[in-house]
């Protein structure tokens, strides 16, 4: 089946809003963590943020001796803390396959695509960057960098999906080394319905591979079946969509079915996720809500800013 | 019609509407997993959901929509025709008497048939030499007793061909048959659109020795060729009985009619019994109607054959009326079962009826009038009066019905002289018609259909030398006893039968002798027309029906309709 992508439509999110939040890599912390899995060192400036007490294993040379004579305790010795002027990379992969451009009207990749915008916009103002992967097409192309001067997908987002190429199915994971720096976090949004294939086999393996430069790996699982679901409801249907076989396609669905096929459809994912080293990355699944029609920006919204894992990643100014 | 029509549509499209309605319905969804639909099992198509909605708009539905439409517009357009090609041409039918007479010897040594071979070769000749290359059609038959067609091509060597087989046959003329086909051309040819084109012909070429009877002849060119001319013939004309036993109307004899046509000369006629041997030689004498008749007795049944033997220097130019043969059957002779209610049975044993009890079957009944039990018998019987001593003295002019049969060779006068006591009509049972009465109803003969049932005023008296009433009261017993018997019919066997289309040829007592076919007179023949004349014409603007294209289109989307459910998409289901 063919796919197109959908119109993209806006954030459903207040760009503003999404502003006031900063990485939490961004708190103030001890000059001998820099360096961290999340973080690294970028220049040599570096801001006083406020004094703290001395522990063992703290570089001496930042004890300030003059305050603390003049405020601590004979037995403390005070430490400056440093701000740290780290910039953090997230790259965010989209699976671009034909499953994701479904449900109609809103589809999973309408999800993807706002999911890696509300991040670029959180991103952007800091100087952190937000490098958007088309995951699947032409290999070396499908880039979009997010910075200062880009915060929008709007038409950007068109150029990701351009060039797909000949090989639309193939894995695009030749950008990965250039782009995906030990520390850095990788997101792979996608609904994890790969084929068993050659592509599935070397998506894993980089993510293993990832794992290995003390990456953080997100893989987000847009589970838009609740919704799709509800709206097949039960009785005789023609089902149609991608990776199907025309002639066979009439079905008498009721709940017996929908077991099996959820059963199906969670075995799928799980041999996927089997590959992958277990307990290295953190999965988030965004289920769709299981009824016919719902609003999905706001749903999006709701979703995003109550995501745990985004909570984990950024923090609000106070 | 219209009104099948409309019921007839109305319980298709129900139908139609009906198979939709319950057709299992599948809501088309496109689905992002639809993959993983690959290993459910498909929908049974049986599935019906017994529900009343609206029937499922699908491309089955309008394509049998479709078909029905197609099938009301084909039964709507049954008469109607399209107009097809303008064809010019020469269309023409040969029709050759095949009858007896066509055997006739023509001086030139041929015969009549030969001859009207040979016209019919250049009939085609001259068609296809008119037709020019344009379209010739040509159909030849043969005409008897029946029309029979031999051939119908395009092809004047397939119609030479068949010519070929042609052969006369020992049949009759029948002259109608011919004279029908020329009014169902002529129709044909006057519509503007003909029902069917095998019957419009341009031209009609009629061969035989019989004359053309002038008829109202406008659309189509006939052209009658009498090939007859007079010639010499001696034949037998027919054979009949002459003589019965006036009491048991046994044949004791019988007569043979003989006819001359041209030179009148001697001849011989002899008659071979059922044994072989020579019956009879008689030599014929000619009178001045140009017959002869030769009588001669017989008795015994069986076969008899009559031969006519011409002279030898007589040339006898047709032979098929030179023999004849009759068979007198046994059955001739009828034993009667009768009940016999007189007294006098003199005349019941002089007859050789069979006496039997009333109880018994009897065939025929002959009671008093007086036994009023079988005035309504349902066996025929025959009521005789008491007779009247004496004659009548207020004699009346009687009433006769002379076509009765009771009444057949009754000599009248005699009968009248006799002066015989009639009764009143109001006397006689029911529903007893009179056949011999005066002015006053007084009744002498009568006779009832239903029951059958005859009167009769008296039986005739066995006497050694019977005077004229016995003679009378002996032909009116004989000619009740056939009328009643004849009710339950036993008719007899025929002397002879005539050759006929199952049976052609002469065989036994199945002659040749047809009415007028050894009639070699032919005092005028009279021919019309010429085949040169022949000329290309139209042969009309061919009428194609419509029905059958609209049924061939109905066909069509069906075989569509049935090959696309079975290797189409879902789609078509």
């Amino acid at each position: 089946m063919v796919s197109t992508l959908p119109d993209f439509l806006p954030l459903p999110i207040s760009r503003s809003g999404l502003e006031r939040y900063r990485m939490r890599s961004r708190r103030m912390i001890r000059p001998g963590m820099l360096g961290g899995h999340l973080m690294r060192r970028k220049g040599q400036s570096m801001e006083f943020r406020d004094y703290d007490n001395y522990q063992r294993g703290d570089d001496v040379r930042y004890v300030d001796w003059r305050a603390s004579a003049r405020y601590g305790q004979p037995e403390d010795l005070l430490v400056k803390n440093f701000v740290a002027e780290e910039q953090l990379r997230i790259f965010v992969s989209l699976d671009n396959r034909a499953s994701m451009m479904f449900p109609e009207p809103i589809s999973k990749m309408q999800y993807a695509l706002w999911l890696g915008e509300a991040l670029g916009v959180m991103t952007a103002p800091f100087g952190d960057h937000l490098t958007l992967h088309r995951l699947f097409g032409k290999s070396g192309s499908g880039l979009l960098e997010f910075g200062r001067s880009s915060s929008s997908l709007s038409r950007p987002v068109e150029k990701l999906f351009a060039d797909l190429g000949e090989h639309q199915e193939e894995v695009n994971l030749r950008p990965l080394k250039k782009h995906l720096p030990p520390t850095a976090i990788w997101m792979i949004i996608s609904d994890f319905y790969f084929e068993d294939d050659r592509n599935a086999l070397m998506l894993s393996d980089a993510i293993n591979r990832a794992q290995d430069g003390m990456r953080w790996i997100i893989l987000v699982d847009i589970d838009s079946w609740p919704h799709e679901k509800a709206a097949l409801g039960v009785g005789s249907r023609r089902i149609d969509g991608p990776g199907f076989v025309e002639n066979k396609s009439e079905f008498d669905l009721d709940e017996d079915v929908y077991e099996d096929l959820e059963k199906a459809i969670q075995a799928h994912k799980e041999r996927f996720l089997k590959r992958i080293k277990s307990g290295a990355y953190d999965l988030s699944t965004w289920a769709w809500p299981a009824v016919p029609e719902f609003n999905h920006q706001d749903h999006f919204s709701s979703r995003f800013l109550n995501e745990k894992l985004i909570q984990r990643i950024f923090m609000r100014d106070a | 019609m219209i009104s099948w029509l409309l019921i007839f549509s109305g319980v298709l499209l129900a139908g139609v509407l009906a198979v939709n309605m319950l057709r299992p319905r599948f809501k088309k969804v496109v689905v992002s997993a639809a993959r993983f639909f690959k290993s459910l099992p498909p929908a049974k198509e049986v599935k019906s959901r017994l529900r009343l909605s609206n029937p499922a708009r699908s491309r089955p539905l309008y394509l049998q929509l479709l078909m029905l439409a197609l099938l009301v517009v084909a039964l709507l357009l049954y008469r109607s025709r399209m107009s097809g090609l303008q064809r010019d041409g020469v269309a023409l039918w040969i029709l050759i008497d095949t009858s007896a007479s066509m055997d006739t010897r023509l001086d030139s040594g041929g015969s009549r048939f030969d001859l009207a071979i040979e016209k019919a070769r250049l009939s085609i000749a001259s068609a296809e030499e008119a037709a020019e290359g344009l379209e010739l059609r040509i159909r030849v038959s043969a005409f008897d007793l029946e029309v029979r067609d031999i051939v119908n091509t395009q092809s004047a060597t397939a119609a030479l061909d068949a010519l070929e087989s042609l052969k006369v046959r020992p049949l009759g003329t029948d002259l109608g048959e011919v004279n029908n086909k020329i009014a169902m051309v002529e129709e044909q040819n006057e519509s503007d659109e003909p029902d069917d084109l095998d019957y419009r012909f341009t031209h009609m070429h009629v061969i035989s020795d019989q004359s053309f009877r002038p008829q109202s002849i406008n659309y189509v060119r006939v052209i009658w060729d009498n090939v007859g001319s007079p010639a010499n013939n001696q034949g037998i004309l027919d054979v009949q009985p002459s003589g019965r036993d006036p009491i048991t109307a046994l044949i004791r004899e019988m007569s043979v009619t003989c006819e001359y046509y041209g030179e009148r000369v001697g001849a011989t006629v002899s008659v071979t019994s059922p044994t072989g041997e020579k019956l009879r030689t008689s030599k014929l004498t000619w009178k001045r109607n140009r017959r002869a008749t030769v009588t001669f007795p017989v008795a015994d049944s069986g076969f008899y054959r009559v031969t006519l033997s011409a002279s030898s220097e007589y040339d006898d130019r047709y032979s098929w009326d030179n023999r004849a043969a009759f068979l007198l059957s046994d059955n001739d002779t009828h034993h009667v079962n009768a009940f016999w209610g007189m007294n006098e049975k003199s005349w019941l044993k002089s007859i050789r009826w069979n006496d039997v009890a009333r109880s018994k079957q009897a065939d025929v009944n002959l009671v008093p009038l007086r036994n009023s039990a079988f005035h309504y018998s349902s066996t025929p019987t025959v009521l005789v009066g008491k007779p009247i001593q004496g004659k009548v003295k207020d004699h009346l002019p009687i009433s006769i019905f002379e076509n009765h049969p009771l009444v057949r060779n009754l000599d009248f006068d005699a009968f009248d002289k006799l002066r015989m006591h009639g009764i009143p009509h109001s006397k006689l049972p029911e529903g007893f018609q009179s056949v011999l009465a005066d002015s006053k109803k007084r009744v002498w003969v009568a006779f009832r259909v239903d029951p059958p049932a005859v009167y009769l005023p008296r039986l005739p008296k066995i006497t050694a030398n019977p005077g004229p009433d016995d003679a009378v009261s002996q032909l009116l017993f004989v000619n009740a006893a056939r009328w009643l018997l004849s009710s339950k019919a036993q008719a007899m066997e025929p002397l002879y039968q005539l050759t006929d289309l199952e049976n052609q040829e002469p065989k036994g007592n199945r002659i040749a002798l047809h009415p007028g076919e050894g009639d070699t007179s032919s005092p005028n023949p009279t021919s019309s027309g010429s085949i040169d004349d022949m000329k290309q014409t139209s042969l009309g603007t061919e009428k194609i029906p419509v029905w059958p294209g609209v049924l061939a289109c109905c066909a069509l989307v069906f075989l569509f309709e049935r090959g696309m459910a079975s290797y189409g998409s879902p789609k078509w289901r």
